[in-house]
């Protein structure tokens, strides 16, 4: 991967009130590759959905500089620009619905992004099918369940196809099959059209599939890197709230056992059946 | 205090263009003391169910009996008030159920409304706090002002407080970190095992469903598929997979272990250590050509 920054972020400092003893962000250094799946985890009240409303100008840090694709925030200017730049989905969905429809909510976006007539309705029934919600579209946003409210949030984003997409939890109310799709779909962006995707989020397995992870700790980026290297460390991780993925809990469990000598290497559950399975040849 | 389910069906915006049936036929029981887990996939009528045991929707056919409460359609319930005292619900976005000026006063809200003092109430917010793990400081922030996490850990702390006789919890572990979501799970595991509190939990996630539940009960577009032992109902993983579940990573992983050896080693297994006891087990008979 060629690493063109899209984003930088240097030396942010950010709180919510200008007399707060805590800052909800400190010092962040940080740069986004065009074209990565970066995945921002920690611990409750780390910083991490700040940090996400920083980088479209909706919070502004009080020292620092975030610059996305040479605008930067401060420059009023620019803010439409980094605003279609960047589309994110948010923690609790209800924030985000504008529209009485769900058609209507999804096209909003759209019409305020200069979309034309012709390609906003291919985009408005590609988008809803994406998340499997062509059924909803003549219904209240308000009046449906949890997970559809997310997956109408994710269609909203879908649509527009921005060069950035941050997801804030944007699944952690969807049915396992629900979840693989809506990340399917957000891979294949990621993949056939290089959007750039910043996923925030608890679940350590769809963590461990990132290009690169960033862990906070009390407004801090405490660690960064391939999931892969950061979990191989485990010490710490969970002091910072986190935990091991599964495969590595299985992994340390099976060597408890004499007989079963394994490596450190196996990281997913595929290379840890094959590293099992070659242990099993050997014999 | 037993729940029972009679019949009931829960029809939304009735009589309208809009009208959408959200339960069809639902009869379950639920004894006392049961930990009982509901899954299904987006829209199939779980918060719907969730919401008639308290109170919150009624039914438009059947009844609901929680304890000596019947709630049914056309009567008047008479004493709501008392059952939401003994049937706490943390809803699935913690949002809605937060409107106090601080986190303090804002836990102690429920106490004080069922009659307990305010130096009770107090003290029941302060234990319900570290409860969650939360520092004592958030008390006086806004519950506006906080994390989504530390929202949905303030959502329990409500109710906590309360003490009530019945947990009722939409997906309450979304959004919390990995230890917030293992010292949570593990505090209404006690509240069940050791102070008897009847716990029904919506969940999409699996592994929760099939660890710490006495029952599982799947429900799929408005009708309830089946409630049964989680060994049971995770054992019919093509049925899982078509209503859009899944079965738990344990079996995930003797899943694509059995693949690569082509043998059958799936079994419901759910806890890491006991999976990894069973492979190493069953590798050795392999090895040693049993
Ligand atoms: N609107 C607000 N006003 C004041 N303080 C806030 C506000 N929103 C968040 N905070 C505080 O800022 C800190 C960072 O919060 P943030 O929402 O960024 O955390 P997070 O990492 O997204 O957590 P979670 O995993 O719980 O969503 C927390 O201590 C939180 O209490
Ligand atoms: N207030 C409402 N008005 C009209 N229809 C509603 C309302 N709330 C929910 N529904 C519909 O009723 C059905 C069941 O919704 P419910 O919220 O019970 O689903 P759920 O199983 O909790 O889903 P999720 O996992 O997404 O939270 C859905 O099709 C939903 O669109
Ligand atoms: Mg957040
Ligand atoms: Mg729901």
């Amino acid at each position: 991967m060629d690493k063109e920054t899209i984003i930088t972020i240097d030396n942010v400092w950010f709180r919510y009130a200008d007399d707060a003893e805590d800052w909800a962000l400190q010092d962040i250094h940080l740069d986004v590759y065009s074209g990565e799946w970066l995945a921002i985890t920690g611990h409750n009240g780390s910083g991490k959905s700040t940090l996400a409303k920083c980088l479209n100008g909706l919070l502004m840090p009080e020292k620092g500089e975030i610059k996305v694709r040479d605008n930067a925030i401060t420059d009023a200017n620019a803010l439409w620009e980094i605003r279609r730049l960047v589309g994110m989905v948010f923690q609790n969905p209800d924030n985000q619905f504008v529209g009485t429809t769900v058609r209507d909510d999804v096209a909003f976006g759209m019409e305020n992004h200069g979309i034309e007539r012709g390609d906003m309705l291919k985009r408005l029934e590609a988008s809803l099918k994406a998340v499997d919600m062509q059924e909803f579209a003549e219904r209240e946003p308000h009046r449906l369940s949890g997970g559809q409210k997310q997956r109408v949030a994710i269609a909203g984003i879908i649509a527009l196809e921005p060069a950035i997409v941050i997801l804030d939890e944007a699944t952690s109310m969807l049915d396992p099959r629900g979840k693989k799709d809506v990340l399917d779909v957000m891979r294949r962006l990621n993949e056939e059209k290089g959007i750039t995707v910043i996923s925030i989020t608890h679940d350590l397995e769809e963590a461990s599939s990132a290009d690169r992870m960033v862990v906070m700790d009390r407004g801090k980026v405490v660690r960064e890197g391939q999931p892969s290297h950061i979990f191989m460390e485990p010490e710490g991780l969970v002091e910072l709230g986190l935990d091991l993925p599964f495969t590595v809990k299985l992994r340390q469990a099976l060597k408890e056992h004499g007989h079963i000598q394994l490596s450190d290497k196996a990281f997913t559950q595929k290379e840890l059946v094959d590293e099992l399975w070659t242990l099993s040849s050997k014999i | 205090m037993d729940i029972i389910i009679k019949n009931l069906t829960h029809v939304y915006q009735p009589n309208s263009p809009f009208e959408r049936i959200a339960l069809q036929d639902i009869n379950v029981s639920i004894a006392s003391g049961t930990f009982l887990t509901i899954i299904g996939h987006t829209g199939s009528g779980k918060s719907s169910l969730l919401q008639h045991l308290n109170g919150l929707l009624k039914p438009t056919r059947g009844e609901v009996i929680v304890g000596n409460t019947v709630l049914a359609s056309g009567s008047k319930t008479k004493d709501l008030k008392a059952l939401r005292q003994k049937v706490g619900m943390v809803f699935q976005y913690p949002e809605h159920q937060l409107f106090e000026e601080t986190v303090e006063k804002d836990i102690m809200f429920g106490p004080i409304n069922f009659g307990v003092s305010t130096d009770e109430a107090r003290r029941r917010a302060h234990k319900a706090v570290e409860l969650v793990h939360l520092p004592k400081t958030i008390l006086e922030k806004s519950p506006f002002d906080l994390s989504g996490g530390q929202m949905r850990r303030v959502a329990i702390a409500g109710i906590l407080a309360i003490e009530p006789e019945v947990l009722i919890l939409d997906e309450p572990t979304a959004g919390l970190d990995p230890r917030g979501h293992r010292e949570i799970m593990d505090l209404f595991v006690h509240l069940n095992k050791r102070e008897g509190l009847t716990t029904i939990m919506v969940t999409h996630n699996m592994d929760d469903a099939a660890l710490y539940s006495d029952e599982v009960m799947v429900m799929d577009r408005g009708h309830l598929v089946v409630k049964d032992r989680p060994e049971v109902v995770f054992q019919d993983v093509d049925r899982l997979n078509q209503l859009g579940l899944d079965i738990p990573q344990t079996m995930r992983f003797l899943q694509l272990l059995s693949a690569k050896a082509e043998k059958d080693f799936v079994t419901p297994l759910f806890g890491i250590d006991e999976t990894a006891d069973y492979i190493a087990e069953r590798l050795k008979k392999e090895w040693d050509g049993v």
